[in-house]
């Protein structure tokens, strides 16, 4: 349990989704609010059972085949069944279910099937906040410029201004991550050979280190223009709307009109884009993490598919299962707040 | 009259002056130091080697180590008793010396005078049988277990059940139950004073020894959990490290990120006044090889591999690439008991059929050796020009003998049809599902039969190989230690628990064994070669290829090689240094 608060990312994560509950608890009823969570902790037992019949059915009842990839070219059938009573598989289905939930519930998610020394924890805790953090940043640059490029293709909606952040968003749709990451990399190569000035070519040291500006500017590309066509398109559709001529009409400030009666509205399906895909940021970003050389969660999850590393497929699943029903409630009550009308049930 | 001098201005002075000094100096920076001691001592010492490595190491424990990334970092912070020299030769280590009974029978080490864990306990002969029982521990469970197999009792011991901490006997046992070789076979006598008992005499037993699974422990470290799987989080402790007592020590060691190692002060090296000269080394983790080797040209890194295959041929022309031959090699595998390859024309005829040269060039861009012998060079007992079946040597095969030897194999048939054939690969290598297809092509345009390949993930790749759950297939070998024991007992015995015990030739068991025992090292070579000239004749595997390592490192770092295993030799590890750049 205490591996897990040893990460300041994880700590601010917490005492957000905290304050975010205590928030909700005020403002919607704490009936809503226990509802929700015990929803939750419903979705959890489902997902770990579901989990737990793949690794059990994937593994077989005495963990044949799975534990390989610990003796590679040494495995001999007495390693293998050695191992295998290390890691209790040949224990019945019920034992091992019930010593699951009793781990789960202090938080121990067991040993990885291919390093019997690390903990699910310790590899989720490494990666998880790492991958968190590039994407909070990626959705902000996203955020930052998509959002108010949108608008102002909105407000500007067939000048030279919209057709050229249209065509823009349209670009960098097409051109996907890793090809630019390619090109970046070539660059890099040029300069350093020629002496000449250069970012680094991978690496990770936090959000705010120089390492972080080739993969969030790669990364947030096609989401930056996701986001602008989005918004682009939500603006015109609430800009048409009769009460925006209404408050025109009454002489309210176009900087009114825009941000206070307009874009309030048209945010609402940027909450239904931005929840989801912020629940996945814990499952991290593959191919941006693997080329750069991030160490996030993205390669850890392919790589445990990959390998079956059944232990560390069932954490990721539940710390997935987690971040998706946990934003799904908190874009519900941002729509309460966004829209009254929108009722918070 | 004054010949042919004239007054020199001071301008000119000046530069002639400072062209001297600068000529000079260029002089002296250009000639090559033969060692640290040539260099003044900023330029040497304050040094960090940054190496561009593979993804995170499994385990630092030496008693469940196997992969090359794990040696290598093992080897730099954990000692043996014995090692091997670049050349692979057996040199002693934390060993004084040593001496072996007239019967071939018992070891007896002797330890040095001031060998100490990096936190500067002493280490003492107790630590070794520690070390070497909790290999065979079933409760341990290490793959590396059958390397101690050498060892009297530990056979028995390894294959014993552990449930919950508990031993108890394997299915069949008749024996008593052996809770540990300690006391038995493996004698701490004194502190310094280790005596080991083997089962049967063996002449490889001391190559044997070299594996990080012989490396001492501190057991006081590793702690009272029978498996000990959670010690090596400790390593970092205390102001310089613990656990291990090699000429490094773990500084830092972060799952994600890196793992650095500072010289060990503690280590025996420095009595003799021989001491590691950088201030550290960084083996920052890559998941993937080509983005480290991206980064390697980027400036950032000081060591990468070259790869991929196709940045090799670009990269050899380069000052700082090197090549090294690997003691590795991949096989086409045979299960001799599964038809069609319980036939030996229908075997002969596959092996020639393929035409190595140009898979290795096509495929695998050269970055491989095409070769025909089942003891890769550099291995003693190699043979240059081995012979594959029915006497053909060329590496590109033989198409025309292949098509004698299937036709002699479906006239054997009699009429009865050709069982379907599929060759098995692994998948997740970048090249292992174009090799084999290729090769399924070949045999099939060669042949006249159609072959197909199914791909497995690497669990049950490795699953259907070792129980012989397959007709044909990919089969790699890296060594373990340098001895032709290595390559043939440990893969071919029909007791071998590898390939499912089964890919042997007639009358071969009893060879093997015999040169496994045989004292005279020369004699015992020359039975290996006939044994491997027996195995190919009968096409009991059909040797591919051996890898070939492509790495680049700095100019500036000195010393620095790899062995043919691709580990970096003590010898080297504590003599490398950087110059200023």
């Amino acid at each position: 349990m205490t591996q897990l608060f040893s990460n300041l990312t994880t700590v601010v994560i917490v005492l957000a989704l905290l304050a975010f509950f205590v928030y909700t608890a005020i403002r919607v009823g704490p009936a809503f609010l226990v509802k929700r969570l015990a929803g939750l902790v419903f979705v959890l037992l489902g997902v770990s059972f579901i989990t737990f019949l793949l690794v059990y059915l994937g593994a077989g009842p005495d963990g044949a085949g799975t534990l390989t990839s610990q003796c590679g070219q040494h495995c001999t059938p007495t390693v293998l069944h050695n191992l295998e009573n290390f890691y209790h598989l040949r224990d019945p289905w019920y034992q091992q279910y019930g010593a699951y939930l009793n781990r789960l519930v202090h938080f121990d998610l067991g040993y990885s099937f291919i390093s019997r020394e690390r903990s699910v924890v310790s590899i989720l805790q490494s990666g998880v906040p790492v991958s968190v953090q590039l994407q909070l940043e990626n959705f902000t640059v996203q955020l930052l410029i998509g959002v108010p490029v949108g608008i102002l293709a909105a407000l500007r909606a067939g000048s030279r201004c919209d057709t050229f952040s249209s065509g823009a968003s349209l670009l960098f749709f097409a051109i996907p991550p890793y090809l630019l990451i390619v090109f970046y990399d070539i660059t890099t190569v040029f300069l350093a050979t020629h002496h000449l000035p250069h970012l680094p070519s991978s690496g990770w040291e936090g959000p705010f280190s120089l390492y972080a500006i080739a993969p969030v500017a790669t990364l947030a590309l096609v989401g930056t223009a996701f986001f602008l066509r989005l918004t682009r398109t939500s603006m015109l559709e609430v800009l048409s709307q009769d009460y925006i001529r209404t408050a025109r009409a009454k002489g309210l400030r176009e900087r009114v009109v825009v941000f206070k009666h307009g874009f309030r509205n048209a945010m609402i399906p940027l909450v239904t884009a931005l929840g989801p895909a912020l629940a996945l940021s814990v499952s991290g970003a593959f191919f941006t993490e693997t080329l750069f050389n991030i160490p996030g969660i993205g390669l850890t999850t392919v790589q445990s598919i990959a390998s079956r590393d059944y232990p560390v497929i069932q954490g990721t699943v539940l710390i997935a299962a987690t971040a998706v029903v946990v934003m799904n409630l908190v874009a519900d009550v941002v729509y309460g707040i966004l829209d009254p009308r929108i009722k918070v049930m | 009259m004054r010949l042919g001098i004239r007054k020199l201005s001071l301008p000119t002075l000046a530069v002639l002056l400072g062209s001297i000094a600068l000529l000079a100096s260029a002089g002296c920076g250009s000639s090559t130091p033969t060692g640290p001691g040539d260099l003044a001592g900023s330029q040497v010492y304050n040094r960090t080697f940054f190496l561009a490595g593979s993804a995170d190491i499994g385990t630092f424990d030496p008693t469940l180590a196997q992969s090359t990334a794990e040696s290598t970092v093992i080897n730099f912070t954990f000692g043996g008793l014995l090692t091997l020299d670049k050349n692979l030769a057996v040199e002693k280590w934390d060993a004084k010396d040593y001496s072996v009974s007239a019967d071939g029978l018992t070891y007896t080490f002797h330890l040095r005078d001031n060998v100490k864990f990096s936190n500067g306990k002493a280490v003492t002969a107790s630590d070794y049988a520690y070390a070497i029982n909790r290999a065979a521990n079933p409760c341990v469970a290490s793959p590396l277990s059958s390397y101690v197999y050498s060892i009297k009792d530990a056979t028995t011991f390894a294959n014993e059940t552990c449930s919950n901490g508990t031993i108890s006997a394997a299915k069949g046992q008749t024996s008593p139950v052996i809770t540990t070789l300690i006391g038995d076979s493996l004698q701490a006598v004194d502190n310094k004073t280790l005596k080991i008992t083997l089962q049967a005499p063996g002449a490889y037993f001391l190559e044997e020894m070299t594996y990080p699974v012989y490396y001492a422990i501190d057991q006081a470290v590793v702690g009272l959990d029978s498996t000990g799987e959670k010690w090596t989080d400790t390593l970092t402790q205390g102001a310089t490290g613990q656990g291990g007592d090699g000429p490094y020590y773990v500084s830092f060691w972060d799952h994600a990120t890196a793992i650095k190692l500072k010289p060990n002060p503690n280590w025996w090296g420095y009595v003799r006044n021989t001491h590691p000269y950088l201030q550290e080394l960084d083996f920052t983790f890559f998941s993937n090889s080509d983005t480290a080797y991206t980064a390697y040209q980027a400036g950032q890194f000081d060591y990468a591999q070259v790869t991929p295959a196709s940045a090799v041929a670009a990269a050899r022309s380069d000052a700082d690439f090197h090549e090294i031959t690997q003691l590795t090699e991949q096989y086409l595998a045979f299960s001799i008991k599964t038809p069609p390859f319980d036939n030996k024309d229908a075997r002969a005829a596959f092996c020639l059929a393929i035409n190595r040269d140009q898979l290795v060039s096509s495929i695998l861009k050269n970055t491989r050796k095409a070769i025909w012998s089942i003891v890769p060079q550099g291995m003693p007992g190699y043979v240059a020009n081995a012979t594959g079946p029915d006497g053909v040597t060329a590496t590109a095969g033989d198409q025309a003998k292949a098509k004698t030897h299937w036709a002699a194999y479906v006239a054997s048939l009699g009429g009865k049809p050709v069982p379907a054939i599929s060759v098995l690969y692994r998948t997740g290598d970048s090249t292992s599902k174009a090799f084999y297809e290729a090769i399924a092509a070949a045999e099939t345009q060669v042949l006249g039969v159609t072959v197909a390949t199914k791909g497995e993930d690497f669990n049950t790749f490795i699953n259907d190989e070792t129980v012989g759950n397959f007709q044909t297939g990919r089969f790699a070998w890296a060594a373990d230690y340098p001895d032709p024991q290595d390559w043939t007992t440990l893969l071919f015995t029909t007791d071998s628990t590898n390939l499912g015990g089964q890919a042997s030739a007639p009358g071969a068991d009893a060879q093997m064994h015999q040169a496994d025992a045989e004292a005279d090292p020369n004699k015992r070579v020359q039975e290996y070669i006939t044994v491997e000239k027996e195995l190919l004749a009968n096409a009991t595997v059909c040797p591919l290829y051996q890898y070939l390592y492509q790495y680049k490192v700095r100019n500036y770092v000195h010393g620095y090689l790899e062995d043919a295993q691709t580990f970096v030799p003590l010898d080297s590890i504590v003599s490398m240094y950087i110059t200023k750049h």
